[in-house]
């Protein structure tokens, strides 16, 4: 009974650091490339979510076309906000304009979605949420086999992105060293626009997969993307491996401190987790070398 | 009349706000809001200030009449009479023995699930595991695991609002713990949840018994009356909330006729009011000025085809 429990429960900390790291991974890019923190990044995560609920039970669409039109929401929308708000406001040349202008946007989306959707909480059930796999005492539900794969697939497939293609190791290029890489003929707007479009995509979709599993209000997302926030700087601001890594280890600390401790202890294991790092190696788990030259 | 809307994220300063501007800038008679305890905990120091009646039908909380505020009027059952209740209906009727108490960490969740346990162990039930979980949990299925690694579980009373009490009962079912999941484990509780709540839930509602507000298939005259006039002219059935707001309306309505006609009076006469027959039950305050009739404590239980039906248990 003891091996089945600490079984089932790596087996539910792991879909929840899935999800968690579906999250953090759009942050940590714009981090990277931007030295910028998303604070609407939560907000995408909804709309998503709802993006995908609404194309399901009112277009009558299936599960994986809807989270193809989370995808592609979410990067449509980075790409205007981007566009039209964060562009403009850093050519002024002051970090924190486009930084303050992520919470405007963030509590605008918020109450928009309030304003459209309403504060009750919506059931987003798919033809796989209540399909159950049992075997020696395990169970897992089809629809966090999916979360799992689906988050493993567009882990590896980001990773092939930003180590074996031109882009990807543009977008590298452009986050150690803006100025460096202008002058290697790389277009830094171009990637910073191209690194929003792929985390808010990434953003759209984390939705899409959260919706069965999260609570679906219009302020679903808030209540994962503090612990994004916690995973990234765990992980190592920036740092795509790490944030993984971190990922799975909050996901696998909430399933332990549930069974061991209590769940009102999570935020504290977790959090006090953030602050030792802080200490310790305020780099995150996996820092990256990056050189200066004076 | 007026209504006012406050946001949940904006509650405190709204409630606030909307309570002093409508009491100094109107000459209200009553109030009647469903607020939540940490808005209304708020807006009554404001209401007693200036002295006009608040007809509580939205929180369970003890706080709300405990300290004796002259002016704030409960209708509803509050947290001890259902939490008693509900212990004592599990032992009794359900021959329950042991439970596990699930609860978000909120004041009206920690007060709910204590009296359950206090009132359980009394009986002589055995509370297993009681696991309070904050606001930002989504995925309950760790604490599902949890429960389902714990010996044989007659009941789990559940202290939640509805986003985490839906995901809570799938968890539950999909673990196999509760009935809907086809386990033996019974899932309890106090007013918390809509009506509605088994629909979304689905399956895994099945057998969930939990205290509602309104019971629509009472067959008293002044229920039967008001479904079927509420029936008429919206094309639906009445919820809890319609029928709370009518009884607010009423009741009002009904110290009025006995001729009190100012805020002072109105709050003597709802003191006052004995046997009151409305159509969540009867009403009657006591010098807390909380309804002490336990016939507004109505059960349900989740039948396979996700309706429900009255237990009639009081």
């Amino acid at each position: 009974m003891t091996t089945t429990i600490v079984l089932q429960q790596a087996i539910n900390g792991i879909v929840l650091g899935s999800l968690y790291v579906l999250v953090a991974l759009g942050l940590t890019l714009i981090y990277g490339v931007l030295v910028q923190i998303n604070f609407a990044h939560a907000d995408f995560v909804t709309l998503g979510a709802f993006a995908a609920y609404f194309f399901m039970h009112l277009i009558g669409a299936g599960y994986f076309l809807s989270i193809g039109v989370a995808l592609v929401l979410g990067a449509a929308l980075g790409w205007l906000i981007n566009a039209s708000i964060f562009t403009p406001l850093r050519r002024k040349g002051n970090e924190l304009l486009p930084l303050i202008a992520t919470i405007g946007v963030s509590v605008m989306m918020q109450n928009l979605m309030l304003a459209w959707f309403g504060p009750i909480p919506y059931a987003f059930e798919t033809p796989y949420s209540s399909q159950v796999i049992r075997f020696a005492g395990i169970f897992v539900s089809w629809q966090n086999v999916i979360i799992i794969a689906v988050s493993s697939l567009t882990i590896a497939l980001l990773y092939a992105f930003m180590k074996f293609t031109f882009l990807g190791k543009a977008l590298r290029a452009v986050s150690q060293d803006h100025e460096t890489a202008g002058l290697m003929g790389i277009n830094p707007n171009q990637l910073i626009m191209l690194t929003f479009v792929i985390a808010s995509a990434l953003a759209g979709m984390a939705g899409a997969m959260l919706a069965p599993v999260l609570v679906l209000t219009p302020f679903a997302g808030t209540s994962v993307i503090v612990k994004a926030f916690a995973i990234v700087i765990i992980g190592g601001f920036g740092n795509v491996e790490g944030t993984i890594l971190a990922g799975l280890i909050v996901g696998l600390i909430e399933s332990y401190t549930t069974q061991y401790l209590n769940p009102g202890l999570i935020d504290i294991v977790v959090f006090a987790l953030l602050l030792l790092m802080l200490a310790i190696k305020p780099t995150g788990l996996i820092s990256e070398r990056r050189e200066e030259n004076v | 009349m007026e209504r006012l809307h406050a946001q949940a994220a904006i509650a405190r300063q709204e409630a606030l706000a909307a309570a002093r501007r409508q009491v100094v800038a109107q000459e209200l008679m009553s109030v009647w809001p469903f607020a939540r305890i940490y808005a209304r905990s708020l807006t009554m120091p404001v209401i007693e200030q200036a002295k006009v009646p608040l007809l509580n039908a939205g929180s369970s909380s003890i706080k709300v009449t405990e300290p004796g505020n002259p002016w704030t009027f409960r209708i509803m059952p509050n947290e001890v009479m259902q939490g008693v209740n509900l212990a004592e209906n599990a032992y009794k009727r359900l021959n329950a023995r042991t439970a596990v108490l699930l609860f978000e960490n909120t004041n009206a969740g920690i007060g709910n699930a204590q009296v359950f346990k206090d009132t359980f162990t009394k009986l002589g039930g055995q509370v297993l595991a009681e696991i309070g979980f904050g606001r930002d949990v989504n995925d309950f299925t760790a604490i599902a695991t949890r429960v389902a690694g714990l010996s044989k579980i007659d009941v789990i009373p559940t202290y939640t609002l509805e986003g985490q009490g839906l995901k809570i009962t799938q968890a539950l079912a999909q673990s196999g713990v509760t009935k809907g999941g086809g386990g033996g484990a019974i899932q309890i509780g106090t007013i918390w949840l809509p009506f509605g709540f088994e629909q979304k839930a689905g399956k895994a509602a099945l057998g969930y018994i939990r205290i509602v507000q309104f019971d629509p298939t009472e067959t008293r005259d002044v229920v039967i009356d008001f479904t079927a006039a509420f029936k008429a002219k919206y094309n639906a059935d009445p919820t809890h909330l319609n029928a709370h707001a009518y009884e607010q309306i009423m009741l009002i309505a009904d110290v009025v006729k006995r001729g009190r006609k100012d805020p002072q009076s109105i709050r003597d006469g709802l003191a006052a009011t004995k046997n009151y027959s409305g159509v969540t039950g009867s009403v009657e305050f006591d010098r807390t000025n909380q309804n002490t009739k336990m016939d507004t404590v109505h059960y349900m239980e989740t039948k396979p085809d996700m309706s429900w039906t009255s237990l009639k248990w009081n």
